[in-house]
């Protein structure tokens, strides 16, 4: 048996290492560890709750707007604020670009390098060697439509800047609605901005992909996982938030179920925190940091739904709509995710065509009423995302955020159950243990976001095993140099 | 012309297109041949540059990614060499680490190093970035040692430059700026929640070619950030007039639901953001102070509080209600002259927080660049009179 480990992974959001046990050609083993973290939850603590909106969208670069909507509404929840129909759909349009936007960028920037031989320039390196399989007329061209991307994607933020202010980290969304108006020049410019994403979509995209898994087709086979799929529901369809676009929903042992919110758990088998024994409510946690704890190698806590580890995501979200018919894998994962692009790119085109210039986008209330507490649930471009909020005397009190990243890139739990992507990774094949590259795919199908993941931390906190250092050796480390 | 570059294109026709932003579509494509050309007759060819993540969100490289003219394409193609990004880079694991080490050692004081993200120094192991030969790299301690042998430090982002969101109050890692740690380097301060593609491009730009931009005490670039979001904002007529808009979404001057416009550094009114397309306070919104060194904390929290007790000269403290029937009794001009010096001589920084104050207290304040233009028209003169003399 050899340990693999590939530390840094890049192309993802953040740092992540993978640990790999590999015997005979096989990994039988996987462990993935988030690196990064900051505290959010606690930041909160303390402010004034219609900042939640903004500073929230600080997690992540990529995709700040899901959590803009989460927060604002978790606060629409708590404190019974009604959206004018003229801000959902500005809202959905905003949250739309912002979803093709990521799409484009994990696909072509994060994604499709794994499969392509690199162009000259920078970040690409010199040679390659390994598993590359296009011939050399689809690479090239596949080539050139990674470069083309790099300009593509920045026109889909220019689309969500068009109503969201700025992007990444938008400043229009908020607790009620949309402050941007609906202008008529400001529809013209997102309906030509989108119908230019979505030629790239339709025309490069969608073939591209197909073509890739048509020459990687024993990936159809490769990081199945558990096969349990969830969703929160994506795009609210008018002024009640439960009623979605794309349905909320379960997908278990080949069987769709419905979702109820209060089966979701957060255990922390495996992660470097102690007070919470057993599996938790997600919008309470008691839990504090607890270095050097025995078996843990994660900051990041592990979700669980009916005590059963689920994967979200483009493919669950597709499989429950039932517009992609597949089954779960690597490949599939692209492939719905592809989907997924064409198909909102086409809903947002009804939902332009639906906004009625000089109605109300808004409905602001400040001062917002001094206690309530409440939940956002919605489904982001990653997978599943859920903000609660607690306010008392106008202040916040408690705030909690369970991300897509949590539920995918989880480590074990208290029964020992590996986390989505740490069983998709058994049984991957890896030709080359000094290159594992299968195991890249693997994890990059997931579109991992570690800022997203981690959030949660107490200052004292830290060390274990694996691959944050002993507890000595830490203290040894804050003497120099940098206290 | 410094650094052999040729005549193409002179440090004055390049700040010209930065400094008019908007006018000129920022480094416009009519710009970027000449760019080109200028940069292929550099002694080396174009500068590697490694991008360096720690406590972050990636939103910086996803907003350089954003860029327009030029796109990220040209600026890989064209401008910059970036050999290391945790987010562009091909290589992973060990070969990735690889890539880094052997450019630091090849490009010794020749790349440009940038960091995006704070450097969490109470809990180093809040940020690591990999792994070599069985021990972890944490960011906080890898940030100061690549300094060590580049050329400039760029820190991109509210986070790089002052701790920005990653560290927010309570400050949960630690988080500082990496002007806090890197010493004996020069370090530029580009700030910005995200910051915008432009600021990003055209420091490095500046560097490349002109070498090291003119910076205020916060190390920011004066091309970029030598003006307040109030001074060019399009709806500082509405503040004059009074006409003040009640909520976010409204029409008027946003400063009654919490602009900071006033007290934040940054050219977002002329250059807008996503190519242009649209800004905070055109979608209706308040400026938060994104581009503030005390952002998220300070005197930028709570975001849709009012900027209180905002002093104008002749010494009358005042709400922003008084401060337009003062209007009326002076000139807009006089009263905008007025306002410009009160925001340079730190007045503005009255209705900040104590933690604010420790904070500004607490910052080195290196001058670097030429002395700041003095507003005061007495100085103004005696340093006339002594150039006559001479």
């Amino acid at each position: 048996m050899t340990r693999v480990k590939i530390n840094p992974l890049t192309r993802a959001h953040g740092y992540l290492s993978v640990e790999l046990e590999v015997e005979g050609g096989r990994v039988t083993d996987a462990r993935s560890s988030g690196l990064l973290f900051r505290g959010f939850e606690q930041m909160l603590r303390g402010r004034a709750p219609h900042d939640a909106v903004y500073l929230t969208q600080r997690i992540c670069g990529i995709c700040s707007s899901a959590h803009a909507i989460a927060a604002a509404m978790a606060l629409e929840n708590a404190f019974n604020i009604e959206v004018p129909q003229n801000g959902h759909l500005l809202r959905n349009l905003i949250f739309g670009a912002d979803i093709l936007q990521n799409h484009l960028r994990h696909l072509y920037l994060l994604a499709i390098p794994d499969y392509i031989m690199p162009p000259e320039m920078g970040p690409a390196e010199a040679r390659r060697r390994g598993d590359y399989r296009l011939p050399e007329v689809l690479d090239r061209r596949i080539r050139e439509h990674y470069l083309e991307a790099l300009e593509t994607s920045g026109l889909a933020h220019k689309a969500v800047a068009v109503f969201g202010g700025k992007a990444p980290h938008l400043q229009s969304i908020l607790a009620g609605g949309v402050t941007e108006h609906v202008l008529t020049d400001r529809v013209m410019r997102f309906q030509s901005l989108l119908s230019q994403i979505q030629a790239f979509i339709t025309d490069k995209l969608v073939p591209d992909v197909e073509s890739i898994a048509r020459y990687y087709d024993d990936y159809f086979n490769i990081g199945a996982g558990y096969g349990n799929l969830l969703s929160f529901g994506l795009f609210p369809t008018g002024t009640d938030r439960n009623q979605r676009v794309f349905k909320a929903g379960v997908i278990q042992n080949g069987q769709t179920g419905t979702f109820f919110p209060r089966l979701i758990t957060r255990e922390t088998g495996a992660s470097w925190y102690r007070g919470d024994e057993g599996p938790q409510p997600p919008d309470r946690g008691q839990s504090t940091p607890f270095p050097g704890r025995a078996g843990a190698y994660s900051w990041i806590k592990a979700p669980r739904y009916n005590g059963e580890p689920f994967e979200g995501g483009p493919l669950a979200r597709m499989r429950l709509a039932g517009l992609y018919r597949g089954g779960i894998s690597v490949m599939d994962r692209l492939l719905a995710r592809a989907v997924e692009a064409k198909e909102i790119a086409g809903l947002m085109n009804g939902w332009v065509r639906q906004l009625v210039p000089d109605r109300p986008t808004i409905s602001w209330v400040d001062p917002l009423p001094a206690t309530g507490s409440g939940a956002g649930l919605t489904d982001s471009m990653r997978g599943t995302l859920a903000h609660w909020v607690s306010v008392r005397e106008g202040r916040i009190t408690d705030y909690h955020i369970l991300t897509p990243s949590a539920w995918n890139l989880s480590p074990r739990d208290e029964n020992g159950r590996r986390g989505p992507l740490e069983e998709a990774l058994v049984g991957t094949p890896v030709a080359d243990e000094t290159n594992p590259l299968e195991a890249g795919r693997v994890v990059r199908s997931y579109d991992p976001c570690i800022s997203c993941a981690v959030h949660v931390l107490e200052k004292t906190a830290c060390a274990g095993s694996g691959a944050v250092p002993e507890k000595g050796e830490r203290r040894e480390k804050n003497k120099t140099p940098y206290n | 012309m410094s650094n052999g570059v040729p005549e193409l294109l002179t440090r004055r026709r390049f700040l010209r297109f930065c400094l008019q932003g908007a006018a000129y579509a920022s480094l416009s494509r009519l710009l970027l041949p000449e760019l080109g050309e200028a940069l292929r007759l550099l002694p080396g060819g174009k500068p590697p540059v490694i991008w360096i993540e720690g406590t972050s969100c990636t939103g910086n490289s996803i907003s350089l990614d954003n860029s327009a003219d030029p796109t990220l394409r040209e600026v890989l193609e064209e401008i910059i060499d970036l050999r290391y990004s945790q987010l562009f880079m091909w290589p992973e694991g060990s070969r990735a680490m690889d890539v880094l080490r052997s450019t630091v050692k090849d490009n010794r004081d020749r790349f440009i190093l940038v960091v995006e993200g704070g450097l969490p120094l109470g809990l180093p192991e809040a940020a690591v970035m990999g792994e070599e030969e069985g021990r972890i790299v944490p960011v906080a301690a890898l940030v100061p040692e690549l300094a060590a042998a580049a050329r400039a430090v760029v820190a991109v982002g509210n986070c790089a430059a002052f701790g920005g969101p990653s560290g927010a109050h309570p400050n949960p890692t630690g988080t500082k700026g990496v002007w806090k740690v890197v010493t004996g380097r020069p370090v530029i301060n580009v700030p910005g929640c995200p910051a915008h593609p432009d600021w990003t491009v055209g420091t490095l730009v500046h560097i490349i070619l002109y070498g090291l931009p003119r910076v205020d005490s916060f190390l920011r670039p004066t091309m970029f950030f030598g003006e307040l979001v109030h001074d060019r904002c399009p709806r500082r007529f509405h503040f004059f007039n009074g006409d003040f808009a009640a909520a976010p979404g409204g029409a008027g001057c946003l400063l009654k639901v919490g602009c900071k416009g006033p007290v934040t550094h940054a050219d977002c009114p002329t250059r807008k953001f996503n190519d242009g397309v649209n800004w905070c306070i055109n979608a209706n919104n308040p400026c938060i102070g994104c581009a503030a060194p005390d952002f998220p904390d300070g005197g930028t929290s709570p975001f849709f509080a009012r900027l209180t007790d905002i002093r104008v000269p002749p010494g009358i403290e005042t709400t922003a209600l008084t401060v337009t029937k003062a209007v009326a009794a002076v000139t807009a001009a006089g009263i905008g002259a007025h306002f410009a010096a009160s925001l340079a001589t730190g007045r503005f920084g009255k209705h900040m927080p104590p933690e604010t104050e420790e904070f500004r207290a607490a910052e080195p304040r290196p001058q670097t660049g030429k002395p700041k233009l003095s507003l005061n028209p007495l100085r103004l003169l005696r340093r006339f009179r002594r150039q006559r003399t001479r």
